[in-house]
């Protein structure tokens, strides 16, 4: 799971935690205010319940509008309602609390934000208008707000101190894809930034290697080919034709091995632009076989190969011969009788020899310098990078005692 | 005589050359020093050769330079592999970019291709060959007869022709043309045959190996 989707999370739950904090707080205040209110409705329904009483003790009629009763209703915040809104109130009213107060029914209704005592026995009912304001907790709303903003704040500088960490994802991937002039430097001082400024440094010293690589190469390259280029003008002196094909066929072979080591230093540097252009496989079989250091007898003698359908395929010139040919010297090395078959066939292009099955996992072989090879252990290393620049898929498997690899298209 | 301005570190590799190309009445006047080179005269010469690793300058420096003066065609010859070499160069306005190690033939034909281009040189005479291209009619003739080629190799001989002496790659023939990249009447190495047969003994089609072929007549 990634950090954002973690941070994410995390803020959720917050959010939950802190909603579920301010609705109980809300709950409880709000219980705590209908208790209150409760105490002083029930002292009120007590005081017109005994000034029932005396009223009925005295023979008189019960009459709520009487000076001591007005002015009791007035000092504890209560106007009596009119017949007319008395109607009105109790069709729309919602009852928030009833209880029996002696023989009476007390109740406590709410219309809209208003609230009203109502209390009734078999002789009268009477209902009083609480004038005290009963609104909205808006403080407990503004924390929960505040809360809200605070955490949604905090989320946001999270993830934006994060951000580096997408920047520095995205660079990396394009470190990856070759591009070493990438600056990961940061004037910041959290830990993204400290990673940064060290990958930077470690970047900048693999540049500097790989510049001094490049260096040293195309200094031995200078100094390789400077006196091929010598022997062929010489060469170019020579009288006799058998002498001076001789020493052109070995000129030519040093050439070819020299560009070969050249161009798998640039596939390997991630330095080479793959060119797609669509080529007739037995072009490209027949470019790989030339670049093969045999001569033209040999190859005839060793490699078969069939053309069981033609193929057109959208593949590099330098590349996909490079791949093959490196298949093919493979396959010939380890070959019991150093022979080797290329089929041409519509799903690609197959490297058959006699031999042993490979021991290992086929991908082992795929490794740099793997050490059970006769060779270097680059051989299959160089077949597969290539081909993996290619975008196209090697397929190995042993049949009929053969060992067979197929380039698939 | 066409004079050519060399500028060439190693000395042993232009002595070499400049021996080579004497048979062709070429004189090569090389400059080890490029700086010495770039104050040589260079409005007498018909022709720059010039090497990529030099001391004290680069070879690319001293092509920006000779091109922001002269009107001189150049040939860029290097033992630098890197692709981006042959690019700069061709980008600044060397004329052409030969890497090193060449067969001094090749050298040769592309000084003559050069020099036609440019029509520098007042004694240079176009010379007549056996094979030639007949653009207009899209045909190639052979000592004056039409042969009787298929589009392949048609396009093959065309590249050949107009590049003489010097080696078209595979890659070249291959990508410039549509007929192979929607499958030919055969693979190159099979239309170069049946070229070679058209052709005849007297002309050599040859195979540069790894690389491409080149038409030596």
């Amino acid at each position: 799971m990634s950090i954002y989707n973690k941070i994410r999370i995390i803020f959720v739950v917050s959010f939950l935690f802190v909603t579920a904090f301010f609705a109980s707080t809300f709950y409880i205040e709000k219980s705590k205010h209908i208790q209150t209110i409760e105490k002083r409705y029930v002292r009120t329904a007590l005081f017109l319940q005994k000034h029932f009483r005396q009223s009925m003790h005295k023979d008189e009629h019960v009459d709520f509008s009487e000076d001591t009763v007005r002015l009791y209703l007035k000092e504890s915040n209560f106007r009596k309602v009119n017949p007319v809104n008395k109607e009105r109130v109790l069709k729309y009213a919602k009852v928030i609390k009833k209880r029996k107060i002696l023989r009476s029914k007390m109740k406590i209704l709410r219309v809209k934000d208003k609230l009203y005592l109502s209390l009734n026995n078999h002789r009268f009912h009477v209902l009083l208008k609480d004038k005290e304001q009963h609104g909205f907790p808006f403080v407990l709303l503004l924390g929960y707000i505040a809360s809200l903003v605070f955490l949604l704040g905090l989320y946001v500088w999270l993830t934006r101190s994060l951000k580096p960490l997408k920047t520095l994802q995205s660079q990396i991937e394009e470190v990856a894809q070759g591009d070493l002039s990438v600056s990961f430097k940061s004037d910041k001082s959290d830990e993204i930034a400290q990673v940064s400024n060290a990958f930077d440094d470690a970047l900048r010293k693999l540049e500097s290697l790989i510049d001094s690589r490049q260096l040293f190469l195309r200094a031995i390259m200078h100094e390789l080919k400077t006196p091929i280029g010598k022997g062929k003008i010489l060469n170019a002196f020579l009288e006799e034709e058998k002498l001076k094909e001789g020493y052109e066929e070995v000129f030519s072979r040093l050439e070819l091995l020299l560009n070969e080591f050249a161009k798998i230093e640039q596939m390997l540097s991630a330095n080479y632009e793959v060119k797609l252009v669509k080529y007739n496989a037995k072009d490209l079989v027949e470019q790989a076989l030339e670049l093969m250091i045999l001569d033209n007898e040999t190859l005839e003698k060793q490699v078969i190969v069939q053309e069981k359908s033609p193929l057109i395929l959208s593949t590099d010139f330098t590349l996909f011969p490079l791949a093959l040919k490196n298949l093919i010297d493979n396959a010939m090395k380890y070959a019991s009788n150093h022979k080797v078959e290329i089929v041409i066939d519509n799903k690609g292009i197959s490297v058959l020899s006699s031999g042993v099955q490979f021991t290992d996992d086929i991908e082992s072989y795929y490794q740099p310098f793997h050490a059970k090879g006769k060779g270097l252990g680059l051989g299959l290393y160089i077949v597969h990078n290539s081909l993996e620049m290619l975008k196209l898929k090697l397929d190995y498997h042993y049949m009929d005692e053969k060992n067979n690899f197929t380039i698939k298209v | 005589m066409t004079k050519i301005l060399m500028i060439e570190d190693d000395a042993q590799y232009a002595s070499l050359l400049t021996d080579y190309l004497k048979q062709y009445n070429i004189e090569v006047t090389n400059y080890e020093d490029p700086f010495l080179g770039l104050s040589a005269g260079i409005e007498k010469y018909d022709l720059l050769i010039l090497d990529l690793t030099l001391p004290g300058i680069d070879g690319l420096e001293v092509c920006k330079e000779v091109v922001s003066k002269y009107d001189i065609p150049i040939i860029i010859s290097s033992a630098r592999s890197d692709l981006s070499d042959k690019v700069i160069g061709l980008q600044l306005g060397a004329d052409d970019y030969l890497p090193k190690p060449y067969d001094p033939q090749e050298m040769y034909a592309r000084i003559i291709s050069l020099l036609r281009r440019y029509k520098k040189t007042s004694n240079y005479e176009e010379p007549s060959y056996k094979v030639m291209l007949d653009e207009s009619k899209e045909s190639v003739l052979l000592d004056g007869v039409m042969l009787d080629l298929t589009p392949a190799e048609y396009v093959v001989m065309k590249l050949l022709i107009q590049n003489r002496g010097a080696t078209v790659s595979k890659e070249q023939i291959l990508y410039d043309s549509e007929v192979f990249q929607f499958g030919s009447d055969g693979s190159l190495a099979v239309i170069l045959n049946r070229l070679r047969k058209k052709l005849g003994t007297e002309i050599e089609l040859k195979t540069v190996r790894g690389v491409g072929y080149r038409l030596l007549s």
